[in-house]
Formats: structure tokens, sequence, C-alpha cells
């Protein structure tokens, strides 16, 4: 959370998760020439790095795109979160390697522009195995580039939420692509079944851990609740709820986080202003619900950030009767203050 | 709004996950075979410096 911009807010948490990020690249690499250069004793070092760059960047890819899934699974993959962007950032220049290497190698020597080569140089649309794979790789790197220059708070801010959100659900597309780029282009020529395995391998572990999360999701959506006859909603026992945490529940279609504290209880929405992350599953850190994701954070019977960050969810109405902890399903502007109910 | 940006992404990876695994099918069957090694019958090759 930040109220002036600046390129990195290092802390130790992400200088760690960089270090350990830039040595397994560096062995990833050393290992893939390294053994390459000993299995296919032909192959130049400029081929080489081109097939390391590009298979280390759609390892990469995959580990960016599970961790969300992850997280909504367990906890335990929070850290690996916390810093995407950087993972995010650095498989985008991985790509850009193997994209630069490649069109310099097979377009930047002839007449053509290097860039106009790539289309023009296979035209076979209509054949899946001659298919001209590298357009697709390009367009994927292209889309990378928007997600890898618009990764930091600065352009979230300007470009507004939910714009930005958009934008960056578009890696689902350059995996697509890219997918197709590899199964058109290198899975042709190399007819090893373990490539072939070792991609669907990969894309059942993305798309599995996504609809498992999804399935799980849609569950909590779905949940019916009783309601009172003043329309507040039974969400759940008081003491069902920890301490400094909440429990979450769905009412009128979106998701309400109510936490207990200090003998009280409070309900703001369970979706951050930052990048929708659920409140609901951080705790209450020296007095603020904090998200999981990012640690932004938001005073429980307000709704709003402390001073000096602006950030405002909406809250909702709340009251406790025989242990039950009832919630109004609509909600109050964001940042209006609640009084919170007391547990007792 | 966000309930219905979470069923809005189920269904694209829904979709998105058949066509891939479409395409993966599709373009291991049309795959072009393994080169192998031509075989050459024996009176085809010429040992160097040997005459016709």
């Amino acid at each position: 959370m930040s109220h002036t911009y600046t390129s990195i807010g290092w802390n130790r948490q992400k200088r760690v998760y960089d270090l350990v990020m830039v040595a397994g690249i560096t062995v990833f690499l050393a290992l893939f020439v390294g053994l390459g250069s000993v299995v296919h004793s032909n192959a130049t070092i400029e081929t080489l790095l081109i097939r390391g760059f590009g298979t280390l960047a759609l390892l990469m890819l995959h580990v960016v795109l599970i961790i969300g899934p992850l997280c909504r699974l367990s906890p335990q993959f929070l850290p690996l979160l916390y810093n995407r962007r950087h993972l995010g950032v650095t498989m985008f220049l991985a790509a850009l390697a193997h994209g630069g290497f490649s069109i310099f190698q097979f377009h930047a020597l002839g007449e053509l522009n290097p860039l106009v080569s790539v289309f023009v140089s296979n035209t076979r649309y209509a054949s899946l195995s001659n298919f001209p794979f590298q357009p697709l790789g390009l367009f994927a790197l292209i889309i990378l580039f928007l997600m890898a220059a618009t990764s930091h708070d600065f352009w979230l801010a300007n470009l507004a939420a939910p714009v930005w959100k958009r934008l960056h659900m578009l890696v689902y597309v350059a995996y697509a692509l890219i997918v197709a780029h590899v199964l058109l282009g290198v899975l042709q020529a190399e007819t090893n079944p373990i490539l072939a395995a070792l991609l669907g391998l990969g894309m059942a572990i993305v798309f599995g851990l996504h609809l498992v999360a999804g399935y799980r999701e849609q569950r909590l959506d779905e949940e019916v609740r009783a309601e009172a006859a003043d329309d507040y909603v039974d969400v759940c026992g008081v003491d069902e709820i920890p301490e400094k945490r909440a429990c979450i529940a769905t009412l009128a279609g979106e998701r309400v986080a109510v936490f207990k504290y200090d003998g009280k209880i409070s309900a703001i929405s369970n979706v951050c202003q930052h990048q929708n992350g659920p409140l609901g599953e951080g705790q209450i850190i020296d007095g603020c619900v904090t998200c999981p994701w990012h640690g932004y954070q938001y005073l429980p019977e307000s709704g709003a950030s402390p001073p000096p960050f602006t950030e405002k969810v909406p809250t909702f109405n709340i009251r406790v009767a025989n242990g039950r902890v009832l919630v109004d399903p609509r909600p109050n502007k964001p940042g209006e203050r609640v009084e919170p109910a007391p547990v007792s | 709004m966000i309930r219905l940006l979470r069923v809005r992404h189920r269904w694209m990876i829904t979709l998105l996950a058949v066509t891939l695994i479409a395409l993966f099918i599709a373009s291991l069957v049309a795959r072009k075979p393994a080169p192998v090694t031509p075989h050459i019958p024996e009176a085809l090759i010429r040992v160097e410096g040997e005459k016709r």
C-alpha cells in the first residue's frame, strides 16, 4: 500500500523473492544450455539460448498462472502471490529474449524487415502441421509487454481497477497463443513424446487448479441463508469467528466479511480496492483489516484506509442476537462508519 | 459485480481449456511422422574410389 509512487517499494521479502527467482533462472538456463550442448552436439549456442529462454518463459507463465488458484485453495501459497508482478515481468523478459533471438536468427538476415518477415515468410494458414506459428508468439509477446509495462500501482490507479483488471486478464489469451505457438511450432518438429506430455501436464495443472478453485468459489456464492423479519440475514454464530479474523458470507450476490475483534463485530465488503483481494481471508493487524494479498488496510468500522491512504470499501449494518450475527445485505457507502455490534 | 466477474472468469477458463485441449489433440494427430534414415539399397551405394 503506497501513498506516493516509487519504481519498486523494496522490502526484505521482495529482495528474498527476487533473489530466489534469479538464482532459479540462472540454474535453469545453465542446465538447459549445458545439457543441451551434450545431447544435441550439433546445436549452436544461439539455438540453445532461443530454446532455453522459450522454455523458461513457458515454465514461468505456468507458475504465474497457478499462483492465483493455489492461493484460493490454501493460504500457505500467499507468499508467492505477494510479489507475483516481479515474476510476471521477468517472464516477459525471458519471452522477449526468446523472441528477439529468434527474429534475429531467422528473419534479420534477409532483405525484408524482420517483423514483416515473421508474417510473410510462411503463409500456410490452412495447414495444421505447417501452420505459421511465429506470429502467434509475436502476438503473445505484445500482450505480455502491455501487461509488464502496466504492472505497477501507478497504472492500477490511473487506468482504474476495472480497466487494469481487464487488461491483465489478457494473460489467458497470451497463454492460449503461446500454447498454440508451441504445439504448432516446436512440437511439430520435435517428436519426442515427453515434450508433448510435459506441455499436456502443464495445461492439466493450470486448468485443473482453476476449475477446482472456481467450483469452490461457486459453492460459496450459492449458499442460501435464512432471512430475519427485517431483511437482516443470519450469517454465522459469534463463536464461529476466530478473534481478529472473519467469516465470509454471500449476501445479495456480493461477499461480506464479518470481523470479530476486541469484543466487537463489524462487517465490510470482502473485496479489496487494490486488486479485488479477499479481505475476509486476512486478519486484523494494528486495528486494521489487512488484505492477505498485498497488505492494503481498512478500519473495520468504517471500511476506510487509515490516513494518508484514501481507499474505501462499503460497510454493512450489523447486530448480534442470541449468539448469532445478523447482517443487513444492503451495503452502505464506501467509508461510511457503522457502530460495531458488541459481542454480548 | 464481483460475482459476475467470477462467473465470467469460470466460463472463460472452461472455454479456453476445451479449445486448447482440442488444439492439443488435433496438432499431435496432424503431426508429420518422425523423419527416419532412408533405406538406400546397397547396390546404389558407391564407395569412394570404386569404379562403376
